[in-house]
């Protein structure tokens, strides 16, 4: 069984380590942990892709990429990701097994060396950020951002956010907006690089045959010169919005060649079981067919399909009698049995990517192990459900029509 | 079952050929929670001509494997729905060299399999029902425009090759999917769709015994000899035309140089050059990607070979230029210090992606299809020196192995 431990290296460093040998490489995370604000979230975002444009020591990205092959081809990606009302910034890196180096040089103090110098001594003009740095990864951001924007899926999930949580950060998104990411200037992401620096609560994560002694040694090394404001604190978790009184409907023009319908259900909050695996299940068989998002932080389940606009009705009749008949302790073997087995799926994929694994251990749902969640999905049943689908109300319902033309 | 040991690699791989042919490969990973499989069948787009086991040449029409694997998987009732039907959502395609079909699951594997191998084994197949698959098939892709990237990749291959049926071997347009007739599908399926013809993967968390055992079970009795590609013999070393552009209708132009390998061998050795290729292009990606941003790859096929270069805002002719200065600059001065490396991130990143555990599959599959077995790479790779990719480059990219393939907008840009 794989077991994360848990160990605190600094004041608001925190690491998850998990040892295996099951896999070919290791995996190496550190990341700042931050409240999603409109006025900060773009400039965060910024961060780490500017900050891989090199260190104080290979300040470029061709010197960058020249260390990385000659460390057996690794490489280093940029994170920025939502958690609830959270942003997380900050670096992911693959790096072959210590295991498997041909020459058995250890790989561990360099991969967290390189990691912890991208963040802690970034490549500087004049003592600041590199400008050109600042353009390349905007450039890189907005394009991210353009693609994101031109997924249907995902235009379809942000309208509905926005529409079940105005004003709300989660509606910010996790790199904020264009406009505000075209207004970055090098002065700014100056300052906010120092105090993000200072005043984040850091995790930073291992997946790999090393013991997690040994990790801790390497990242504690590699961190060090990490300034650490006095206090550091965690960001608030979201407030949870009672549901409406009655459910909005909103109808709005899509461009593209397929109508969507879209529903946004809240999930009141259960102190006991905050991780509740039958939400899973129980979007496993709402979204059957469906795209869907549950996000626990924020109790939000969001549902959309791909329909016509005469078969809107009937898709959402059919689903809200479907819960209610959930709410009833009512869900046939069969259908149960389906949707378990689409969810143990889903965690196998989980398990068997070391990169998934190392996410999700080092998320809040980390808080259950992967084989504790994956027994609790097998051992749910009807009243497992029926108690889960009473924690849901239907919030918001979106009906968009296909305006035809290009992507959205 | 033969037991092979790979340290280097932390791996090891059970093999084993059945009483009918067909060899099973299984790699045991301690730990994962999914299983994977992917049975490959050497029955791909360049298979155009075949000979029999009577002794006789059948030839079949460019799209016969496509319509066939479609025909064989996409069926109602075929490979796919039975293994929905146990929660698996199966992949299937057809390369130029091979058709695939793999599949990962949490559950079930031993099902996944027999039923994987009874659709494939003993397909129920009559040329009515063919035609009548065909005519489903049909009606269902219905009039496709031209991809942009389908018709420069296309086009590059008819640039690069005079014979070789890799020229047509992507053909898996509405088209071609009616040019074999029911009777040739038929004699195209009972020809190579044969268990010489055919390796089963697997990896994962498994008793190999047990697996050989299950695969044991299915296998229809007495054995098929399977029919053997035929591949031209005269295929000029040189590129067929050295230029190739047509206009059709998209945003902006797109350019892609191939630079022609000479023909890979069979077995280790087809292996080895593989690597090499592999290595060519990095090279000569490490200049020309930082640069300017293009994709160097190279690329493999029994009795083909070749790099592409290509990639957005390039200039046909500049491009060409660039590619050929930078291979002239590689072949006189390569640091050796350089070729290791590059030659180390190779090794890292082949390593590195064996987690990638369909994947790896696939090329396990695929090695053994053609004699060779994929873990060798990493004894291969010290073996390979920077004087044979100087020789590879040396072949591959000079004017006269070099082809470019460019795609314009119809009457300007849309």
């Amino acid at each position: 069984m794989l077991q994360p431990v848990r160990i605190g290296l600094m004041p608001g460093v925190r690491l998850t380590a998990l040892q295996t040998r099951a896999y070919k490489r290791s995996v190496w995370s550190l990341c700042l942990h931050t409240q999603l604000r409109r006025e900060t979230a773009a400039v965060t975002a910024l961060l780490p892709s500017v900050l891989l444009g090199g260190s104080a020591r290979l300040p470029d990205r061709r010197l960058l990429r020249g260390a990385l092959d000659a460390l057996y081809g690794a490489s280093v990606s940029p994170v920025v990701a939502l958690e609830g009302e959270r942003q997380i910034a900050g670096f992911e890196a693959v790096f072959l097994d210590d295991a498997l180096v041909p020459d058995r040089t250890p790989l561990c103090r360099e991969a967290a060396g390189l990691l912890g110098s991208l963040l802690v001594r970034p490549a500087t003009r004049n003592g600041r950020l590199r400008g050109d740095h600042l353009e390349a990864a905007r450039q890189r951001l907005l394009t991210s951002l353009a693609q994101e924007e031109g997924d249907p899926v995902q235009a379809v999930f942000s309208r509905l956010v926005e529409k079940m949580c105005p004003g709300e950060p989660v509606t910010v998104g996790r790199m904020g907006s264009a406009r505000n990411l075209e207004a970055v200037r090098i002065g700014r992401l100056n300052n906010r690089y120092h105090a993000w620096l200072r005043e984040s609560p850091v995790e930073v994560g291992y997946c790999g045959s090393l013991s997690p002694d040994l990790a801790a040694q390497a990242w504690t090394e590699a961190l060090m010169g990490l300034p650490r404001a006095e206090t550091i604190a965690e960001p608030e978790p979201p407030g949870g919005k009672p549901p409406r009184r009655t459910v909005r409907q909103v109808q709005a023009p899509l461009p593209g060649a397929q109508d969507r319908l879209a529903l946004g259900f809240r999930i009141a909050a259960d102190p006991a079981r905050p991780e509740d695996p039958a939400l899973d299940l129980l979007a496993a068989l709402l979204g059957a067919g469906a795209e869907r998002r549950l996000d626990r932080e924020k109790g939000l389940l969001l549902l959309q399909f791909a329909l016509n606009a005469e078969e809107m009705d009937a898709r959402q009749e059919a689903l809200l009698s479907h819960l209610e008949a959930l709410r009833a302790g009512s869900c046939p073997a069969a259908a149960l049995e389906s949707a378990q087995r689409r969810v143990l799926g889903q965690l196998t994929r989980i398990h068997d990517s070391p990169t998934a694994l190392l996410r999700y251990c080092t998320s809040r749902a980390g808080a259950l192990s992967l084989e504790e969640r994956a027994a609790l999905v097998q051992d749910a049943g009807g009243e497992d459900l029926a108690r889960a689908a009473e924690r849901l109300r239907l919030d918001t319902v979106c009906r968009f029509a296909a305006s035809g033309g290009g992507e959205v | 079952m033969e037991k092979f040991s790979y340290p280097r690699l932390g791996e090891l791989c059970y093999l084993d050929r059945l009483e009918n042919g067909m060899t099973v490969c299984v790699v045991p990973r301690s730990g994962y929670w999914g299983y994977h499989a992917c049975l490959a069948v050497a029955c791909g787009g360049m298979d155009r001509r075949a000979a029999m086991p009577d002794g006789t040449v059948a030839d079949f029409p460019p799209g016969t494997a496509h319509a066939l694997a479609r025909a064989l998987f996409h069926c109602r009732g075929g490979v796919l729905d039975v293994l929905a039907a146990l929660g698996i959502e199966a992949e299937v395609r057809s390369a130029p060299d091979l058709t695939f079909c793999r599949f990962s699951c949490a559950h079930t594997l031993e099902s996944a399999l027999r039923t994987l191998l009874r659709q494939v084994l003993r397909p129920e197949l009559s040329p009515e029902r063919l035609a009548r698959e065909q005519r489903r098939i049909l009606r269902e892709t219905g009039p496709v425009p031209a991809d942009p990237d389908q018709v420069l990749w296309a086009n590059l291959l008819c640039g690069l090759y005079a014979r070789h049926p890799i020229r047509d071997a992507s053909s898996g347009a509405a088209p071609h999917l009616s040019a074999a007739t029911p009777q040739e599908l038929l004699q195209c399926c009972q020809a190579l769709y044969c268990p010489g013809n055919m390796v089963l993967c697997v990896l994962g968390d498994v008793d190999p015994r047990r697996i050989f055992s299950v695969v044991r079970m299915v296998q229809p009795e007495g054995t098929r000899r399977p029919a053997r590609r035929i591949l031209p013999e005269d295929e000029p070393s040189g590129a067929a035309s050295r230029f190739h552009q047509v206009e059709i209708r998209l945003c902006s132009p797109r350019t892609l140089l191939g630079c022609k390998a000479p023909a890979p061998p069979e077995g280790g050795a087809g292996l080895r050059q593989l690597l090499t290729g592999d290595l060519a292009a990095r090279l000569l990606s490490g200049a020309l990607a930082e640069d300017r941003g293009w994709a160097v790859q190279y690329h493999q096929y029994p009795g083909a070979a070749f790099l592409t270069v290509g990639g957005a805002d390039c200039a046909a002719e500049e491009l060409r230029g660039e590619v050929l200065e930078e291979a002239g600059r590689l072949m006189s001065a390569l640091d050796g210090a350089h070729f290791t490396a590059v030659r180390r991130a190779a090794y890292g990143q082949r390593l590195l992606a064996l987690d990638h555990a369909p994947e790896t599959a696939l090329h396990l599959a695929r090695a053994c299809l053609s004699g060779a077995q994929y873990y060798d790479w990493a004894d291969l790779y010290d073996e390979i020196g920077p004087e044979e990719v100087r020789a590879l480059l040396r072949a591959a990219v000079c004017e006269t192995a070099v082809s470019l393939s460019v795609v314009r907008p119809k009457g300007g840009t849309v």
